[in-house]
C-alpha cells in the first residue's frame, strides 16, 4: 500500500466574476501517493492548475479541507503557506522565472538558502542535481540570457529540487520548449520520479502524459476518471494504448 | 371476386374426377376370350402342321427364313400370343419369348391349352397366352394417373385459393389488428393503409375515419384543458396582488392598532393572507407543471446557502441551528427554496412542534433532514402520500390541496436529488438530498 501524501474532501474553488460566480473545482476528493508520478490532463478550462494550485498552497479553496501528511493546509493562512510552500514542495512552471541578473548556480543557490543556512551542503546538493539534469560547471556560471530555453528549464528542475522536497510540482514544463529539449525535461523529470520523487504534473500534452504513473482526468471542475498506467517504461506500446484508450473514453 | 369462377371450377375438375372414375369402372372387362379366333389359330394350325414341324427341323439351319415365317404369322393371327408344342412337348413355334412353354406351366399360369389334331390323332398342342392380368394391370395403371393428375390440378386450384384468401383476407385483418394496438395506445397519428381492392376496403375506411375523429376529440379536449389550466394559472397569478395588499394594509393596521383585540385581529387577517398565498402558489405551481412549463434550473451552490434558505422557511424559528457541511451543490435556488417552505409550512400546520434539522454528506450527495414531534403519519399513507391531490388522515379540519409534497418531489427530481418522507423516532422525517456537484 502507498503511502498518501495528499488528501482533499470536497475542494471546491469558486471564482467571483461581476456578481456571477464561477466554480471551477467541485467537491473533489483525491488521494495522491508517495513516489507516483501524477499527471492531471484535462481540456483548458477545466480546472487543472487551479487544482494544482489549490494542492500547492499557491492558492486557497473556497470549501473543502486539503491535507498535506497529516497538516491541514486549507486552514493555513498566507505566512503558514509561503513556509510549507518552501519546505515541501518544488515547483517548475512553463515560464521559468530565473533572475536575469544572477548567475544559473546563485539563481539555485538563492533558493536553497531560504530553507538552509548551510551553504557547504548546498553547493553538494547543487552539483549533484547538475550533474543529474547534465548542466556542465561552465553553464553553471552564465547566466539565464546566456542559455537555452531546454537548458533554463533543467536548471529551473535543479532549483525545483534544491530543498528536497517531497512533492515537484509542474505546469506544463515542457510547454515553452521544442521537442527535442522538452523531451530533454521530461527525461529528467522520468528519472528523478524513478529516484523516488513525488511529481504531480498538468499537462495537455499526450507526449508528457506517457510518462506519469497515475493519470487524472479533469472535466468541468471535477475527476471524470483515473488511470494508473504503472511505472514508465521507454518504448511500452502496451502502456501507451492503454492510456490512449483511456483519453478516448475520457473524450479528449 | 370470382368466386363463381372459381366454385365453378372446383366443380368441373370434380366432375371431370367422377367421369374419369366412372369411365375406367365402365372398362373393366372379364377375363373372356375371342373363341372364333382361337378356333381359326387351331384350324390354321392344323392345316399347317406339316409346314410347322417342319419349321422346327429347320429351325437351326434357317433361322431367318423361320422368323420371316413366324412374323407373318404373328400378323395374321393378332392379338393372340401362343405357343405350339409336340406331343412330346418340343416347343414348334413361338409368337414371342416368356411365353408358358410347357402344360405345367400353362395351368399354373391359367393358359388356354387347345389339342391340335390330325386325322384324328393328337399331334399338338397349342397353348394360348393367358394376357387379361398384365392388360388389367396396365388398366390400372393408366386410371390412376389420370385420377392423380386430376387431383394434382385440383390441389394446385385449391393451394392457389388459400394463397388468394392470405392475401385479401387474412393480411388486411393482420393490418387492422396492428391498428387497433395503435389505436388502444394512443398513437392516432398513423392512418390505416386503405386497399379498395379487398373485402374489407369500405371497413377499413370506416375504421380510418374513427381514428380521424378520435384524433379531432382528442387535440380539441386538449386544447380545452391547457386552456382551462392557463386560466387558472392566470387567476392563480391575479389573486397574489390583492392578497399581498391585504398583507400589507393588515400590516399597518396592526402597527396603528391600539388595542390588543384588533391587534389580535389583524394578526388572524395576516396569519389567513399568507395562508392564502401559500394555496395559490402550490394551485398555480401545480398548474404550470401539468402545462410542462414548470423550470428546474439547478446549477452550483454553495451548500451554506442552504441555512439561509432553511432560515427563510423557517419563520417562526422552531428549528434550532443546524450545520451543513461546506461542499458545492447542484440546485435551484428559487426551487429548492420552495421546497424547504413546503415542508415548514406543513409542519406549522399538522404537527406544531419544535422541528429538528440535520445534514449530511452521505455518499454523492447532501442530505437534510427535517423532522418534527407531531407523531408522523400511518405507514400506509406514506406511500401515497407524494402522490397529486393527496392528503393524510390527521389532514381533515385543515385547509390544503395536497400539493406540497407532490411538487417538492417534482422538484428534487428534477434537480437529480430525493424527496423521502417516513416515520421518525418523534414524528414525521422529510429528506431533502441534493446531488454534490462534479459528481454527475
Amino acid at each position: 500500500m502507498k503511502k498518501v501524501i495528499y488528501k482533499t474532501e470536497n475542494l471546491s474553488k469558486s471564482f467571483s466574476n461581476g456578481g456571477t460566480q464561477q466554480h471551477v473545482l467541485k467537491n473533489i476528493g483525491l488521494e495522491l501517493y508517495q513516489g507516483d508520478f501524477t499527471v492531471i490532463m484535462g481540456a483548458s478550462g477545466a480546472g487543472k492548475s487551479t487544482l494544482l494550485y489549490a494542492l500547492s498552497g499557491m492558492d486557497t479553496p473556497t470549501l473543502g479541507t486539503i491535507t498535506f501528511g497529516g497538516q491541514v493546509i486549507s486552514d493555513l493562512n498566507q505566512d503558514g503557506l509561503c513556509v510549507f510552500r518552501r519546505e515541501h514542495c518544488g515547483f517548475v512552471f512553463q515560464q521559468i522565472y530565473l533572475i536575469d541578473s544572477m548567475s544559473v548556480l546563485d539563481n539555485v543557490l538563492c533558493a536553497g538558502l531560504l530553507v538552509n543556512r548551510d551553504k557547504k551542503a548546498l553547493l553538494g546538493r547543487a552539483k549533484e542535481l547538475f550533474q543529474a539534469v547534465d548542466i556542465s560547471e561552465e553553464t553553471q556560471r552564465k547566466f539565464p540570457t546566456q542559455i537555452s530555453g531546454g537548458e533554463a528549464q533543467r536548471v529551473g528542475i535543479v532549483r525545483a529540487l534544491i530543498n528536497s522536497p517531497e512533492i515537484l510540482f509542474a505546469d506544463e514544463p515542457t510547454g515553452a520548449l521544442n521537442s527535442k529539449t522538452g523531451l530533454d525535461v521530461l527525461n529528467t523529470l522520468t528519472k528523478f520520479n524513478q529516484q523516488g520523487q513525488s511529481v504531480v504534473m498538468v499537462t495537455h500534452d499526450m507526449r508528457s502524459a506517457r510518462r506519469g504513473s497515475r493519470i487524472l482526468y479533469l472535466k468541468d471542475g471535477a475527476i471524470l476518471g483515473e488511470c494508473n498506467l504503472g511505472r514508465y517504461v521507454h518504448g511500452d506500446e502496451k502502456r501507451h494504448k492503454k492510456l490512449s484508450a483511456f483519453l478516448a473514453e475520457m473524450g479528449w | 371476386m370470382k368466386t363463381h369462377r372459381f366454385v365453378f371450377v372446383i366443380l368441373l375438375i370434380f366432375l371431370l374426377e367422377a367421369a374419369a372414375v366412372i369411365f375406367f369402372m365402365g372398362r373393366e372387362e372379364k377375363p373372356s376370350q375371342d373363341v372364333a379366333a382361337v378356333n381359326k389359330i387351331v384350324k390354321t394350325l392344323e392345316n399347317d402342321w406339316d409346314q410347322t414341324a417342319r419349321a422346327e427341323d429347320v429351325q437351326k439351319k434357317d433361322n431367318v427364313a423361320k422368323a420371316d415365317h413366324a412374323k407373318e404369322r404373328k400378323a395374321a393371327l393378332e392379338p393372340f400370343d401362343y405357343v405350339v408344342i409336340d406331343n412330346s412337348g418340343t416347343v414348334l413355334f413361338k409368337t414371342r419369348e416368356h411365353l408358358s412353354e410347357t402344360i405345367s406351366q400353362a395351368i399354373s399360369h391359367r393358359d388356354t391349352i387347345l389339342d391340335v389334331k390330325q386325322s384324328e390323332a393328337v399331334v399338338g398342342k397349342v397353348i394360348f397366352y393367358n394376357s387379361w392380368a398384365e392388360n388389367s394391370a396396365a388398366r390400372k395403371r393408366s386410371a390412376v394417373l389420370c385420377l392423380l393428375l386430376l387431383l394434382l390440378i385440383q390441389a394446385a386450384v385449391l393451394a392457389g385459393y388459400a394463397a388468394g384468401l392470405y392475401r385479401k383476407l387474412v393480411k388486411p385483418f393482420r393490418k387492422l389488428e396492428g391498428f387497433a394496438e395503435r389505436i388502444a395506445g394512443g398513437n392516432l397519428d398513423i392512418p390505416l393503409e386503405m386497399d379498395r381492392q379487398n373485402l374489407f376496403g369500405a371497413f377499413t375506411e370506416s375504421f380510418d375515419i374513427m381514428r380521424a375523429e378520435l384524433k379531432k376529440a382528442r387535440l380539441a379536449q386538449a386544447k380545452a384543458d391547457a386552456e382551462k389550466k392557463e386560466l387558472v394559472a392566470k387567476l392563480s397569478h391575479d389573486i397574489k396582488t390583492p392578497v399581498a395588499s391585504i398583507k400589507a394594509a393588515s400590516e399597518v393596521g396592526s402597527a396603528l392598532a391600539e388595542s390588543a383585540r384588533m391587534q389580535e385581529n389583524y394578526a388572524q387577517i395576516i396569519q389567513k393572507a399568507d395562508q392564502i398565498n401559500s394555496l395559490v402558489t402550490n394551485l398555480f405551481t401545480a398548474t404550470l407543471e401539468e402545462l410542462q412549463e414548470l423550470t428546474v434550473a439547478p446549477g452550483d451552490m454553495e451548500s451554506s446557502e442552504l441555512t439561509c434558505m432553511l432560515e427563510n422557511a423557517d419563520y417562526l424559528h422552531r428549528a434550532g441551528v443546524c450545520a451543513i457541511p461546506p461542499c458545492l451543490v447542484w440546485a435551484d435556488r428559487f426551487r429548492l427554496q420552495q421546497v424547504f417552505d413546503n415542508i415548514f409550512a406543513n409542519s406549522y400546520k399538522y404537527a406544531d412542534t419544535a422541528i429538528r434539522v440535520q445534514a449530511e454528506r452521505t455518499g454523492s450527495r447532501l442530505v437534510v433532514e427535517i423532522e418534527d414531534e407531531g407523531g408522523g403519519l400511518p405507514e400506509e399513507e406514506l406511500l401515497f402520500i407524494k402522490e397529486k391531490f393527496r392528503r393524510g388522515s390527521n389532514a381533515r379540519g385543515i385547509e390544503g390541496a395536497g400539493l406540497g409534497l407532490f411538487i417538492s418531489n417534482y422538484f428534487m427530481e428534477a434537480m437529480d436529488g430525493a424527496f423521502t418522507v417516513e416515520n421518525g423516532e418523534k414524528g414525521l422525517r422529510v429528506g431533502v438530498a441534493v446531488l454534490l456537484s462534479g459528481i454527475r
